[in-house]
């Protein structure tokens, strides 16, 4: 475990310490945007004292091993020390891959650069326009995290912050097509295509996404925006922010659709993103597409679970039951030692606690907490009865949203000849044990194909081809939103999927 | 009470907590012919099963849908309980307004509170989904209700529930009400810093501070 120690001067009094630490350039993680509930931006006291956010006069509460919310902690104007504790979870890292298989680089090369802008992560590949290929990928957390986790809190957050979430985003992406280039010796691109949901580009554009935050969920652009590199700072010629379908459904979608070939595809098909939002893009027997976007917590990303982690290294993916003594064995991210689950490891672990019986078909847990494993830093990897009970919330709203849009395409689930999971979660996810929890139906396990990061695969296809592009605005131009909070079907399949 | 009368009340609250709604509406029916008083039925069966139900909820024993359809069995009861209770003069404890605030389509969460705190014994005015101040002062206006429960769910709509107990002030009724918020986002520093009364972190025990709220 790495620590760093940072001094807090008196000039900070007053101030809350998440807030302070953020301006001047700590990032720490907070899935809940500053409120005081996630318990992820913990710090340890090593000098002097802080007082509560809520009463000043009185001392900040430390827990058991001496650690304080900084976001509920305030300044006192006496000089402290703090320990900030870096998890082995590359918060700071830019992971850089090189492509297997090489362009061969002539003189008059031409470089672009497609970027996935995820809430959590952001994905980005350099590539040989000329050539189609790819020379390099890279991935980076979203800086933005540290205004919280999901998309909803970036919206309260872009009420006062907006310059500094647009300039976290564009920093980011400026960091990653700089090491791009550097990595692989090749020019500024010419191009940086960017595909995100609605929320994530409005906030790339400076443009405020408040409108999305509410009902009637109203974005200010959904179109293509074109602009030049030097506006936003960016090392490139130009810049395209591809096009979104509405307030939920955003290029990583349209881009993910058109990639796939929607238009073509034999037969009634859904695209399942699955994040906080589980978003999903239905292709029914006519010309109609069919847009929802199902709340289903952060459960999947492994935020909101005591022991969840995203999809890192060391990050338990999978889990198998070893044994009819109910002996468990599971797999991590790069084989490193485990630093907690992320949502295919949950699915598996799930299913494996009810196979035995630990776990109840209500979903109690019969032995609280359940005990996986000991992880990297020696403490206890855990699932308690509260996070069995997020993942019944999570996966209910994900079939229960499936159920509503095929419902509104006319069609029925067992229908459709092919879904598609984007994401790394698709990879790993085991569609027996998706099926068998109740997240997908049952007709879905010899149908559900993972398709990696479509989104990014889409922006790739737009920075070769500008025809994509347009094939991507058809899509958004055609898509119809299916509201499910309005939904019956919506809101009766999800009482009935939360029970397994 | 005699035995049998204990027995048939036990029951009715044991086929609530199950959920199991036809059972629960025939033995409310058999507990009235053989002369059980309907406010025994009521409070010592059918509210003392939500309550045992609430506090396995609480406990996160129980779930969102096991509340809902053992509520569904209590408002199926309470159908035929209903005019005993009016021909012997039990009256609802008061009256309560609930709704979603503005901005905000989440129905679920509200739901659950609103029967929850019809398991009390409370009358609840369900105003829906997307609900602008304005319309809340009205139905206080309207109905007398003593209470305000106020659902958000995401973080963006929260501040909706300083804009209703603004707008209560503005109408000054801010004080004939007790205000309850809730909702995934909402915390109780939120709750101190808007002025509500009351926050609770689930549905059962907002029923529970509702039904404190009359007995003041």
């Amino acid at each position: 475990m790495k620590h760093t120690l940072f001094d807090i001067p008196p000039e900070a009094d007053g101030r809350v310490l998440f807030e302070y630490l953020r301006e001047q350039g700590i990032i720490l993680q907070s899935d809940c945007g500053g409120r005081g509930t996630c318990g992820k931006c913990k710090v340890r006291v090593i000098k002097g004292r802080f007082g509560a956010a809520a009463a000043p006069s009185e001392p900040a509460i430390a827990d058991k091993d001496g650690m304080i919310l900084s976001c509920e902690a305030v300044c006192t104007g006496e000089p402290a020390v703090i320990e900030i504790p870096y998890g082995d979870r590359g918060e700071h890292e830019i992971a850089v891959r090189r492509a297997t298989e090489q362009p061969e680089t002539g003189a008059s090369v031409r470089i672009g650069v497609a970027v996935d802008l995820g809430t959590t992560t952001i994905a980005a590949a350099l590539v040989d326009i000329t050539s189609g290929k790819t020379i390099g990928t890279c991935t980076k957390l979203n800086p933005q995290r540290t205004f919280g986790a999901d998309v909803m809190s970036r919206i309260s957050a872009s009420r006062e912050h907006l310059d500094e979430l647009q300039s976290l985003a564009l920093g980011a992406v400026r960091e990653i097509t700089e090491k791009l280039c550097a990595d692989f010796a090749v020019s500024a691109p010419e191009l940086i295509t960017v595909a995100g949901n609605p929320t994530m580009l409005h906030l790339f554009c400076g443009v405020s996404p408040e409108g999305i935050g509410a009902y009637p969920f109203t974005p200010a652009f959904t179109h293509t925006r074109k602009m030049k590199g030097s506006e936003l700072k960016l090392p490139a010629e130009n810049i395209v922010v591809l096009p979104s379908a509405s307030a939920f459904i955003g290029s990583d979608i349209t881009a993910g659709a058109m990639l796939l070939n929607f238009d073509e595809c034999d037969g009634p098909c859904l695209l399942l993103d699955m994040g906080t939002n589980c978003e999903m893009i239905l292709k029914c027997n006519g010309e109609g597409l069919y847009t929802a976007s199902a709340a289903a917590g952060p459960a999947m990303e492994g935020a909101g679970i005591t022991c969840g982690v995203g999809g890192v290294r060391g990050a338990i993916c999978r889990v198998r039951p070893e044994d009819a003594a109910g002996g468990i064995s599971f797999d991590t991210v790069n084989d490193a030692p485990p630093v907690g689950i992320c949502g295919s490891g949950l699915v598996d672990l799930i299913t494996a606690l009810l196979r035995t019986g630990k776990i109840d078909p209500t979903g109690y847990l019969e032995e609280e907490p359940f005990i996986l494993c000991n992880g990297w830093d020696g403490k206890d990897i855990i699932l308690t009865q509260g996070d069995v009970r997020a993942f019944q919330l999570s996966k209910s709203a994900i079939r229960a949203g499936i159920e509503a849009l095929t419902a509104a395409g006319g069609i029925k689930v067992s229908d459709l000849k092919k879904i598609y999971i984007a994401g790394g979660l698709g990879y790993y996810i085991d569609k027996r044990n998706a099926a068998y929890v109740g997240m997908l139906p049952d007709s879905a396990i010899d149908i559900t194909e993972a398709v990696g990061n479509s989104s990014l695969d889409g922006a790739i296809s737009c920075l070769i081809d500008p025809e994509c592009i347009k094939k991507a605005e058809q899509i958004a131009d055609r898509c119809e939103n299916v509201e499910l909070n309005c939904s019956e079907v919506f809101n009766n399949g999800f009482i009935e999927h939360m029970m397994f | 009470m005699g035995a049998n009368t204990v027995e048939i009340i036990n029951e009715i609250s044991e086929k609530l907590q199950k959920g199991k709604a036809k059972e629960v509406t025939a033995l409310v029916a058999e507990a009235l012919e053989k002369g059980v008083s309907p406010e025994s039925i009521l409070n010592e069966g059918l509210i003392s099963g939500m309550n045992i139900i609430g506090e396995k909820f609480k406990r996160n024993e129980a779930f969102v849908p096991e509340v809902l359809i053992a509520a569904r069995a209590m408002n199926e009861g309470l159908k035929v309980l209903r005019p005993a209770l009016a021909g012997a003069g039990v009256k609802p404890l008061g009256k309560a307004v609930i709704c979603t605030v503005k901005g905000d389509m989440h129905d679920i969460g509200k739901n659950l509170v609103k029967m929850m705190i019809e398991g009390q014994g409370i009358e609840c005015i369900d105003l829906g989904v997307d609900v602008a101040p304005e319309r809340v002062v009205e139905a206080v206006k309207e109905s007398g209700a003593k209470i305000v429960c106020l659902s958000a769910l995401l973080s963006t709509t929260m501040m909706g529930q300083k804009d209703v107990i603004d707008a209560l002030k503005a109408a000054g009724i801010r004080d004939q009400v007790k205000v309850m918020v809730g909702g995934a986002p909402v915390t109780q520093q939120f709750a101190d810093e808007i002025g509500a009364d009351c926050y609770t972190l689930d549905a059962a025990s907002a029923a529970q501070a509702a039904r404190a709220f009359f007995e003041e």
